[in-house]
């Protein structure tokens, strides 16, 4: 019998339907919210991945939801991507070595390439992996500032890799001199700490810094499969341990001055064990160890050349290594060690009045890439080596020189806006590609908007599609796939409420796969394969009402691959993320999130693997705040508060679907050191 | 599980978008910007002291917010002053024209207006300890206290220094720690 969700939902929907405020008692929530607010809190939350300028929710030329510390902390996020699940139609799948990788709008493939993740503006994504999710799962929240996710394509903007769509991690800083600690552990074994710096240097400088680190220790997570000698139901156990340092060093000049300039250091290091790993074929070991470090180094420069037009030069470098372990069906083990490097230059002009209503900019931009060293070792259960190797891409490497434009132009006095922006860019090794983006916004008025958005992005192969690995080769022909997403939104802002109302459709054309030959002694092919469409409707309501706060969000999402018309039935047609916070009095305040799942299949149907319905995901956490002064707040959270035994598709075919954690109590301090 | 209830599905959409299209969703119409920045007035005021002889003269027992011009505020002020009192005192909220008479104001909150009139305001501020604020590009250099600026992400605002102390204002240094420090002179008409 499925579970029974009708009623909780019912109740939960209520107080929503009661909520409804006389704009009075809401003008007075709002003023009376603003004024407990101390004057350093009085800021605004800015909107900046998708454009060179800053923009508000009505302006903005793409689907962007901005997530905040206050949003992903009553949330009781741990990780990276617990921050990110408050989205419509953006899940989370767990998929080879232990990645639990993003995907947004369905297309859920094996291979979890093409959302960008862009740490302060640097990609991430890697050149081998063609995505961030298996090295940078964890950057530690407490060191962001907030992250803003971008639901449609940004290759427009960010080139290869914002194919699906973009996690811009925007790092700690602040304009006031401010020292925050935070410290909490769990009863599951989970720990956290860190530490938030800003401090004036002399007049015209700051210094930001931030420092986190968390992990878990062994969760004997039990999962079950059928064994494939016997053909009995048998289980095993993971131990999904992780652990995990941030840092984040940022020296900048006063921005208001004319030459202004910023330099930013980064590090971060995951090292996970028993996590997921390859899925059916090694059920009995299915546990995967990854260890990943990268640190980047990122400069920019910024000239006022008068009172509206800037010329700024960014440069980055990074540096990432990684090691990967996972056992193969045949019993042995295999080790993968790499390393990666990126340096990327962009020069950006901006003029902010063009003919009294235009914002333009333009950028040239240069990127290398690199794996100076890849190699595969094999060895038997006894430990000894069997193969040491050259991975086929070590020494792969890319350059890309780009040019884009991006443009806003204003009519009728403001109401109409039109977002258009192309970019070109020239690959060393798949020759050039042309993308454009168009947005048509007509403002009702200053609080309602409707968006006519068009966006079209490219992903190029990765090295490893590009060359092959020991398992799956490469086709020489392989071009670049490329997406064509049609949205239309409707978006309301008020002072205590924002709705916004998607409705998309996406073509996703060549998409690359590794193509399956269904014979075990043949390797499989990466190649372009066919055309694939989604579409769907998005819906999120946020609105802070009294003492109440609603955080509402859903999506219906349908996708399939229109060659073999099978339907990319793992990712949810229906995701539900449903917060409704109380706040008691102005120190204590309490959070109740819900996550639903409905109707996701546990794992791809593939060659011979049929695919059953997942039983529905609904998962709460709750979350409850005390602040006994302006500096010291305890909270306490709960995941998974009624321990529901909840499962995520497997992307790599386990036949039961990845389970989710189990129930855990944390408990946790943060504290201000500022007067 | 395959026969999901599509009935209940439409609840709970058609529930959703009830919601959405509820009219007091849609009855706010002034945006956030002036909520924070009245929130912004009334936190100026726990930072900046007014000269003794400021309220000794004035017998109003309340302390006096002015808007000069376009009240581009709404009614956010007037819930302002309903909720708080500024300096143990009730606050009373005077919308006025900007030749009007402001000695008895305590913050003038100040429109855009022609350059010539600003500084006439600024000088009749001056000579009577009014603090004055604005959100007009350029008008803390003509000799307004506080003046409000986008600054990158955030809402900024600087103090133009001189004209504080030619007020006689004394303004803690938390707070002009926060604000861009503007040391040009006003002007008189």
């Amino acid at each position: 019998m499925p579970y029974k969700f009708q009623t909780p939902v019912t109740l939960l929907l209520i107080p929503v339907l009661n909520f409804i405020p006389v704009s009075e008692a809401r003008e007075q929530q709002n003023i009376g919210q603003l004024l407990q607010l101390s004057i350093e809190d009085l800021i605004n939350l800015p909107i900046t991945s998708t454009s060179y300028f800053n923009e508000d929710s009505i302006s903005v030329g793409s689907t962007v939801s901005i997530i905040s510390t206050q949003d992903w902390q009553q949330r009781g996020a741990r990780r990276t991507h617990d921050a990110l699940l408050v989205q419509p139609s953006v899940a989370i799948f767990p998929s080879f070595l232990g990645q639990y990788s993003v995907r947004i709008r369905g297309f859920a493939q094996p291979d979890a390439r093409g959302v960008e993740t862009l740490w302060d503006g640097v990609p991430l994504s890697s050149f081998n992996l063609g995505t961030a999710d298996i090295n940078r799962p964890n950057i530690h929240l407490n060191t962001l500032n907030n992250i803003e996710v971008t639901r449609s394509p940004g290759s427009a903007f960010y080139g290869t890799g914002a194919f699906h769509g973009v996690v811009a991690l925007n790092a700690f800083e602040s304009d006031y001199d401010t020292t925050h600690a935070t410290i909490g552990a769990a009863t599951n074994g989970y720990y956290s700490s860190a530490v938030q710096v800003s401090r004036a240097i002399g007049k015209h400088h700051r210094l930001n810094f931030a420092l986190g680190g968390n992990g878990q220790n062994d969760q004997d997570m039990r999962y079950i499969y059928t064994d494939p000698g016997s053909g009995l139901t048998a289980s095993s156990e993971r131990r999904y341990q992780y652990d995990t340092q941030t840092a984040v060093l940022k020296f900048n000049s006063d921005p208001k001055q004319d030459l202004s300039y910023k330099l930013g250091l980064y590090y971060d290091n995951n090292d996970q064990d028993g996590f997921h790993g390859q899925g059916l074929e090694t059920v009995a070991t299915d546990e995967s160890e990854v260890d990943s470090d990268i640190g980047i180094a990122k400069f920019s420069i910024k000239q006022k050349l008068d009172a509206d037009s800037s010329i700024e030069a960014v440069t980055y470098h990074w540096q990432q290594r990684h090691n990967f372990a996972f056992p193969l069906a045949n019993g042995n083990n295999i080790s993968i060690a790499s390393k990666e490097k990126r340096t990327g230059a962009d020069l950006i002009f901006r003029k902010q009045n063009l003919f009294n209503n235009t914002q333009l900019s333009m950028a040239l931009g240069y990127r290398r890439e690199k794996i100076p060293d890849s190699q595969r070792t094999v060895r038997n259960p006894s430990g000894a080596v069997l193969v040491n190797a050259d991975q086929p891409f070590k020494g792969g490497n890319r350059t890309i020189h780009s040019f884009l434009f991006d443009n806003n132009t204003n009519l009728m006095n403001d109401k109409l806006i039109l977002r258009y922006g192309l970019r070109y860019d020239d690959y060393s090794d798949v020759g050039s590609q042309t993308t454009p983006r168009l947005g048509i916004i007509y403002a009702l008025d200053n609080n309602h908007a409707v968006k006519l958005l068009y966006g079209n992005a490219f992903r190029a192969p990765t090295v490893v599609e590009k060359t092959g690995n020991p398992r799956i080769n490469s086709d020489p022909n392989i071009q670049p796939e490329t997406i064509d997403t049609y949205e239309l939104v409707y978006l309301q802002q008020a002072r205590n409420s924002m709705t916004e109302v998607v409705f998309f459709t996406s073509k996703w054309k060549d998409s690359i796969i590794a193509a399956d030959t269904d014979n075990d002694t043949v390797a499989d092919l990466f190649t372009n394969s066919g055309d694939n469409h989604s579409r769907g409707i998005e819906i999120s309501h946020q609105a802070d009402i009294n003492n109440w706060q609603l955080r509402l969000s859903g999506s219906y999402v349908r996708s399939k691959n229109k060659s073999t018309n099978e339907e990319y039935a793992t990712f949810p047609q229906y995701i539900f993320n449903i917060g409704t916070g109380y706040r008691f009095d102005d120190s204590l305040s309490m959070y109740v999130n819900n996550r639903i799942h409905l109707q996701a299949d546990n794992r791809p149907a593939e060659g011979t693997l049929t695919a059953n319905e997942l039983r529905d995901y609904w998962r709460t956490d709750l979350n409850v705040s005390k602040a006994f002064n302006r500096n010291l707040t305890l909270y306490a959270n709960i995941r998974n508060l009624f321990d529901r035994e909840n499962f995520l598709p497997s992307m790599e075919d386990m036949e039961y679907g990845i389970q989710d954690e189990e129930i855990s109590f944390e408990l946790g301090l943060r504290y201000r050191f500022d007067n | 599980m395959k026969h999901f209830r599509h009935s209940y599905l439409t609840w709970l959409i058609f529930a959703w978008v009830t919601i959405l299209h509820c009219p007091s969703s849609l009855a706010a119409s002034n945006d956030q910007e002036y909520s924070i920045k009245a929130a912004f007035i009334e936190k100026f005021t726990h930072f900046i002291t007014w000269p003794q002889d400021k309220h000794s003269t004035d017998s109003s027992n309340t302390f006096n917010i002015c808007v000069l011009g376009n009240n581009p505020f709404g009614d956010k002020l007037d819930t302002l002053a309903r909720l708080t009192k500024i300096k143990k005192l009730p606050v009373k909220i005077y919308y006025l024209n900007h030749d009007d008479d402001i000695s008895y104001c305590d913050i003038a909150f100040i429109t855009r207006l022609p350059a010539n009139q600003i500084n006439a305001i600024t000088h009749k501020a001056r000579d009577s300890s009014v603090l004055t604020i604005a959100d007009t590009p350029g008008y803390g250099e003509q000799g307004v206290i506080i003046n409000f600026y986008s600054k990158e992400q955030f809402l900024g605002f600087e103090i133009n220094r001189i004209e504080s102390d030619l007020a006689r204002f004394r303004i803690s240094s938390r707070l002009l720690k926060l604000a861009n420090i503007i040391e040009t002179h006003g002007g008189t008409p």
